[in-house]
C-alpha cells in the first residue's frame, strides 16, 4: 500500500459528524468504516428503543443479552466511574431527560426510553453484574445508563483497531471531536490535530502532533437546549443533577490526550466536572495530557500535555 | 503545573507531580479477543424480551435469579499516549517532519471520497 495515499471520509454518525482518515486503505476501508459505526450506533443509542442500551435500561433489573461490543461499553462505564474518582457518572439519564434533553438534537423524532421507575444511584453501580461466557448483563433495578460521557470515543477506539486490523497503514477516527490516531499518519508523519477555541470555532488554541492515542474535547458550550426554566447544557454535577455552574473561574472546554480515546473523552467530562485544580491533578495523576479552559479565557494545562504541542 | 497563554492571578493550585510517560498501545492479546467476542456473537440466541420493572427499589431483581458477582473491570486502563518525540528517539534514522498544513474540512456526500493532496490537520471540538 502507498503510505503518501491518505483518504477521508465525512459521514453522520452516532448524533454527530464523523470524520476517517486512512492512509494506504481502500474504499472498502471506508464503508467498513462507516457501516462499524451505523451498527455501533444501532447498539448504544438511548434514542433507539432496541438498543442494547435501551433493553438494559428498561430490563428491569434482569439479565438481558446483548453484544459483545455493549459488554464492553457498560465494563468501561462501570470502570470510568472508579477512574475517574466519581466525577464521571453514567448514571445521570433520568436528570438529563427531566431538563430537558429527552430527544436527538439531530433527529427529534428519536426519544429516549425509561423505565417507570428510575433512579440516579451511583452507588448502586457497583451492583452491575456480567457474563462474559453468555454476553449477558444485569442492571441494578432503577439503574439507567447513559453511554455519552464515552461512547464516542470507544466507537473510535473500536473502529480504529479494526481497520489497521484490516490492513491499512494509520488511520484517524474522528467522531464529533473524540478521536483516535493509529498507525502511520498520511506522508508517513505523525497525525496533526488541532484544537478550537470554545468561543469562536474558528479559531485553532492549540495544535498537537500525535503518532498513536486519543484526544477528545468536552464543553459546555455544546449541546445546549432552551426550556420554560431556563437554557441547559449537558454536562452535569454528579452531585446536584443539575447543568454545571458556569462561572468566570469554571472550566468551559477540557481537551484530554491519552493513550485511547475512550479514556480520553471519559477524562475530558471528568476534568470539567472536577474543575481546573483537581481536574488538572486527576489528569496528570492517571498519566493523561490535559489542557483546561475557564469561562473568562484562561488557559491551563498539566505537564503531559506540552509534549504533544507542535510547533 | 503549567499556565499559558493570559497573565493570570495568583493562585494556590493543587502542585502537579511529575508523571513517568508510558508507552501503551492497544494489544495484540485485546484486539484478538474483541474479534473472537465478535465471531461468537454471531451464533447466539436473540435476546431475551424484558419483563415489566419491578419496584423503584435499587437493587438485585428479587424474583430473578442474579448472574455470577465478578468484577466488572474495563480491557483497559487510563494511560498516556506516546509522545512523537519519544517516537522520533527510537527510531534508528531520524526523519524531517513536513510542516502541517491547515485544509479546511467541509462536508462531502457520503458517496464520496476525498484524496488529500497534503496532510490535512483534524479537529477535536466540543461539538457532542
Amino acid at each position: 500500500m502507498d503510505p503518501n495515499k491518505s483518504t477521508r471520509h465525512v459521514f453522520p454518525a452516532m448524533g454527530n459528524t464523523a470524520e476517517v482518515t486512512v492512509v494506504g486503505g481502500t474504499k472498502d476501508s471506508h464503508a467498513l468504516a462507516e457501516q462499524r459505526l451505523h451498527d455501533i450506533e444501532q447498539l448504544w443509542s438511548r434514542f433507539i428503543p432496541t438498543s442494547d442500551i435501551s433493553r438494559l435500561n428498561t430490563s428491569g433489573g434482569v439479565p438481558t443479552r446483548v453484544h459483545p461490543d455493549t459488554v464492553t461499553l457498560i465494563k468501561y462505564l462501570v470502570s470510568a466511574h472508579k477512574y475517574s474518582n466519581g466525577y464521571f457518572d453514567p448514571t445521570l439519564l433520568p436528570a438529563l431527560v427531566d431538563l430537558g434533553y429527552a430527544t436527538s438534537m439531530t433527529d427529534p423524532s428519536m426519544s429516549t426510553t425509561l423505565p417507570t421507575h428510575h433512579s440516579a444511584f451511583v452507588k448502586a453501580l457497583a451492583l452491575t453484574r456480567v457474563d462474559d461466557a453468555e454476553c449477558m448483563i444485569q442492571l441494578p433495578v432503577g439503574i439507567t445508563l447513559d453511554p455519552g460521557g464515552l461512547g464516542k470515543g470507544l466507537a473510535a477506539d473500536l473502529v480504529a483497531t479494526e481497520l489497521v486490523a484490516s490492513g491499512v497503514l494509520g488511520t484517524c477516527v474522528n467522531i464529533g471531536g473524540d478521536l483516535r490516531c493509529l498507525g502511520i499518519g498520511p506522508n508517513e508523519e505523525a497525525w496533526n490535530i488541532d484544537i478550537e477555541s470554545p468561543f469562536d470555532a474558528s479559531v485553532i488554541i492549540e495544535k498537537l502532533a500525535i503518532h498513536n492515542g486519543g484526544v477528545a474535547t468536552s464543553s459546555t458550550r455544546a449541546k445546549r437546549w432552551h426550556t420554560p426554566r431556563g437554557e441547559f447544557h449537558h454536562v452535569l454535577s454528579p452531585r446536584t443533577h443539575t447543568p454545571l455552574p458556569e462561572n468566570s473561574d469554571t472550566p468551559v472546554q477540557v481537551s484530554v490526550i491519552g493513550a485511547e480515546a475512550v479514556w480520553a473523552e471519559t477524562f475530558a467530562t471528568a476534568i470539567l466536572v472536577a474543575g481546573i485544580a483537581e481536574g488538572l491533578a486527576l489528569a496528570q495523576k492517571s498519566h493523561l495530557a490535559a489542557l483546561v479552559i475557564s469561562n473568562n479565557g484562561e488557559v491551563f494545562a498539566n505537564d503531559h500535555w506540552k509534549e504533544f504541542v507542535r510547533c | 503545573m503549567t499556565t499559558k497563554g493570559r497573565t493570570t492571578p495568583k493562585r494556590d493550585k493543587h502542585p502537579a507531580r511529575s508523571a513517568r510517560v508510558l508507552t501503551t498501545g492497544i494489544s495484540i492479546a485485546s484486539v484478538l479477543g474483541l474479534t473472537s467476542a465478535y465471531s461468537l456473537a454471531a451464533q447466539l440466541n436473540p435476546p431475551v424480551p424484558a419483563n415489566e420493572p419491578n419496584a423503584s427499589a435499587v437493587g438485585v431483581a428479587p424474583s430473578v435469579a442474579p448472574l455470577a458477582n465478578q468484577p466488572v473491570v474495563a480491557p483497559t486502563q487510563p494511560a498516556a499516549a506516546t509522545p512523537v518525540a519519544v517516537i522520533a528517539q527510537t527510531r534508528s534514522v531520524p526523519t524531517t517532519q513536513a510542516p502541517a498544513v491547515q485544509i479546511p474540512v467541509s462536508a462531502v456526500p457520503v458517496t464520496m471520497i476525498v484524496l488529500q493532496p497534503s496532510p490535512a490537520a483534524t479537529r477535536s471540538n466540543g461539538s457532542k
